[in-house]
């Protein structure tokens, strides 16, 4: 069962008074329920930490997706290796901290088994994800998972709230004809485009900060190389979450007409309830499944690669949209 | 800060602590050597967070201070420059003006804030050796170390401090090398660190001839203080495996051996050990060895090697590389060969406390 943070922390810390604490935890739970802040809360626990980022602790040794796919590689699974066969800064306790898990390369997973299985003394090793059902089975099998479930829902982001209004104003047409779609269409492309600008910006702004400071002054030149990798990736993985987000408003949107046909109280988007009630009348259950499905194999193609973005979101809109 | 300082000094400095800087940093301030001035005295530290080397030389302090700069940028510039007097300025902006005879450089640096500091020791066990003795029980074991990535605790050299002798430890599982050295310390300075080859490199080029090296073990870290210059590392954790149990018993053979005349003879007759065995084959016979090598469709090579041998008649196999690596570390001018059978490990002895142990191979 899902546990709120509080709850998984104090199971924890009781695992670690009694000196029972397994060496690999993996931490699951949707986005925001709080994966990082549990992580934080042990390794503060664990070092005896009151003050600062406990998770800025040299001895945690953190590894993340960083190649262009956005995977975990080989390279860096023997570099954390590496840093974990070596006595811990203060002799205390290290931390192997994951995020993204799910994005371990195959053969980085496989090169990890071993020091999952057995890590060096008075090692722990937190596994972070989001998509647990991605990661392999020999991993999960070594991990004691820890489910977290969100206890507050996130805001949601203006392009969410712009994405919302277009789907209102689109919702007026009682039979929506062609133009209407597109129209539509544009608007959700005309999201995507400006978030893309935006976090384009932003991460050229951070990496062109880091080489202003680094470029001359120290003689880190593969270190900037792979900066500048890393925060190409970086873009595209905080663009593809941003399309996400906002593919899950247009699920939300459609699920929340069928709750209401069905008399379900709980509704993702409450704020839009007549707006959902006025859609629910106007179709028949098979009708809006068909539109729900649209929409699922959407998010399928997404995950693909090599499909087109526009071509794949136009198709699906005309089959989530029309009547 | 300013500070004027010999050529000579300022370069052999850079380039003490030079080589710990690595070509693919984990993060750019490890590029950098950090240079504190105070009274008199130009510390130059560098760091890769595993290992961490700090030096100190005369300067003339104007003002005191502290920054870093590129280490090897610096030294190119240090090495290249005419006169024998640098003058170094720092702005606060962290920018250097290097001004030496006709010559003015200007290069930037980095704050020394971001700086990683050299781990501080506390509760340390120290001990004091002889350089040279350590440089010599280093040279004897280092070449034993596993590179073996995946058997992290052989990736080092184990310092076993036990009973008023440190016992020097190396191997990578088909050979271990082992020295003992007279060391006085209380028993409660007992215990086991090990020790990454990266540091035993370092401490290889440090070590000199003359006076003593004090070691510090910490929990987590061991630092080498060699005249004003210290060596600080992290220690490999673990445990390192219990290395007496490969140690055969009784020799039943011993043969005394010209080091330099086996080293060379096994040198040769390994030219045509094949790639796929890569052996060679001892022969005893009646005062007499035959070393012999052979590869199917390209030759042969056998040499005989006159010694006194008054035993049973048999044959044994070793990697020559494994064999001739400990011939070349000695400096012995004669070396024992202890030997049980076919399939028992050989054993190198020397006169002083020093053991090589080698795993036969299958002679087919």
């Amino acid at each position: 069962m899902a546990l709120t943070t509080d709850a998984a922390f104090q199971l924890l810390a009781t695992a670690h008074a009694q000196n029972r604490l397994a060496h690999a935890y993996l931490i699951t739970g949707p986005v925001g329920s709080g994966k990082l802040a549990l992580a934080a809360r042990l390794a503060a626990v664990l070092f005896g930490q009151a003050a600062g980022d406990p998770l800025a602790h040299p001895d945690v040794h953190r590894v993340e997706p960083e190649s262009k796919s956005r995977r975990i590689v080989i390279e860096q699974i023997r570099d954390l290796e590496h840093e974990l066969h070596m006595r811990s800064l203060h002799g205390g306790k290290k931390i192997g901290l994951l995020l993204d898990a799910d994005r371990l390369q195959p053969q980085a997973a496989n090169a990890f088994l071993k020091t999952l299985e057995e890590p060096p003394p008075g090692t722990h090793l937190l596994l972070l994800s989001a998509q647990p059902e991605q990661i392999l089975e020999t991993i999960l099998s070594r991990c004691l998972e820890v489910p977290l479930r969100l206890v507050e829902k996130r805001a949601l982001s203006s392009a969410q709230l712009a994405l919302l209004d277009a789907l209102r104003a689109h919702a007026r047409h009682e039979r929506p004809q062609i133009p209407h779609i597109f129209g539509l269409v544009r608007d959700f492309q005309n999201l995507l485009a400006e978030a893309k600008d935006a976090i384009r910006d932003e991460t050229e702004a951070a990496f062109k900060t880091e080489e202003k400071h680094y470029k001359q002054t120290s003689e880190a030149g593969h270190w900037l190389d792979d900066r500048e990798d890393y925060y190409k990736a970086l873009t595209e993985a905080r663009y593809l979450g941003t399309r996400s987000d906002l593919l899950a408003i247009l699920e939300q949107w459609w699920a929340d007409a069928l709750r209401q046909q069905q008399g379900s109280p709980e509704l993702d988007l409450p704020e839009c309830a007549a707006d959902t009630a006025a859609l629910a009348a106007r179709h028949t259950p098979a009708q809006l499944l068909r539109k729900t499905a649209a929409l699922e194999q959407l998010r399928e193609n997404f995950n693909r690669t090599g499909v087109q973005e526009a071509l794949a979101t136009e198709c699906a809109f005309i089959a989530a949209f029309s009547v | 800060m300013k500070f004027s300082v010999s050529k000579e000094k300022l370069l052999a400095g850079l380039q003490t602590v030079q080589n710990v800087v690595s070509t693919r940093t984990t993060l750019p301030i490890l590029s950098n050597v950090l240079l504190q001035a105070t009274d008199g005295q130009l510390r130059l530290t560098t760091t890769d967070l595993d290992v961490g080397v700090s030096g100190v030389i005369d300067a003339q302090v104007e003002k005191p201070g502290a920054t870093t700069l590129p280490a090897r940028r610096l030294a190119n510039i240090v090495r290249e420059l005419p006169a024998a007097e640098v003058q170094i300025e720092i702005d606060s902006k962290n920018v250097a003006s290097i001004r030496c005879g006709q010559s003015f450089f200007k290069i930037l640096g980095l704050p020394e804030e971001e700086f990683p500091p050299l781990p501080k020791f506390e509760g340390a066990k120290t001990f004091t050796i002889h350089q040279q003795a350590l440089r010599d029980a280093l040279k004897k074991t280092s070449y034993a170390i596993s590179t073996d990535e995946t058997r992290y605790v052989l990736n080092g050299i184990l310092f076993s401090f036990k009973e008023n002798k440190l016992t020097m430890v190396a191997t990578d599982g088909r050979r271990l090398a082992l020295v003992d050295l007279e060391v006085e310390f209380p028993r409660s300075s007992e215990g086991e660190p090990i020790v990454p080859t990266k540091c035993v490199t370092e401490l290889g080029r440090l070590l000199g001839d003359e006076g003593d090296v004090r070691v510090s073990v910490g929990d987590s870290q061991i630092s080498f203080e060699i005249g004003g210059t210290l060596l600080v590392s992290k220690l490999i954790e673990g445990n390192y495996p219990n290395y007496r149990q490969v140690i055969p018993g009784e020799a039943k053979e011993r043969i005394t051996l010209e080091r330099e005349t086996f080293l060379n003879a096994v040198h040769r007759v390994s030219l045509l050990s094949s790639e796929k065995s890569n052996s060679v084959k001892l022969v005893f016979t009646k005062n007499n060895i035959e070393i012999a090598a052979n590869t199917p469709d390209i030759g042969e090579a056998h040499e005989s090697l006159p010694v006194a041998y008054k035993g049973r008649e048999f044959s044994i196999a070793f990697n020559p590389e494994f064999l001739q690596a400990p011939l070349r570390a000695l400096p012995n001018d004669e070396i024992f060969l202890d030997l049980i059978d076919e399939m028992s490990p050989g054993v190198i002895k020397i006169q002083s406390p020093y053991l090589y142990v080698l795993m036969p191979m299958r002679i087919s």
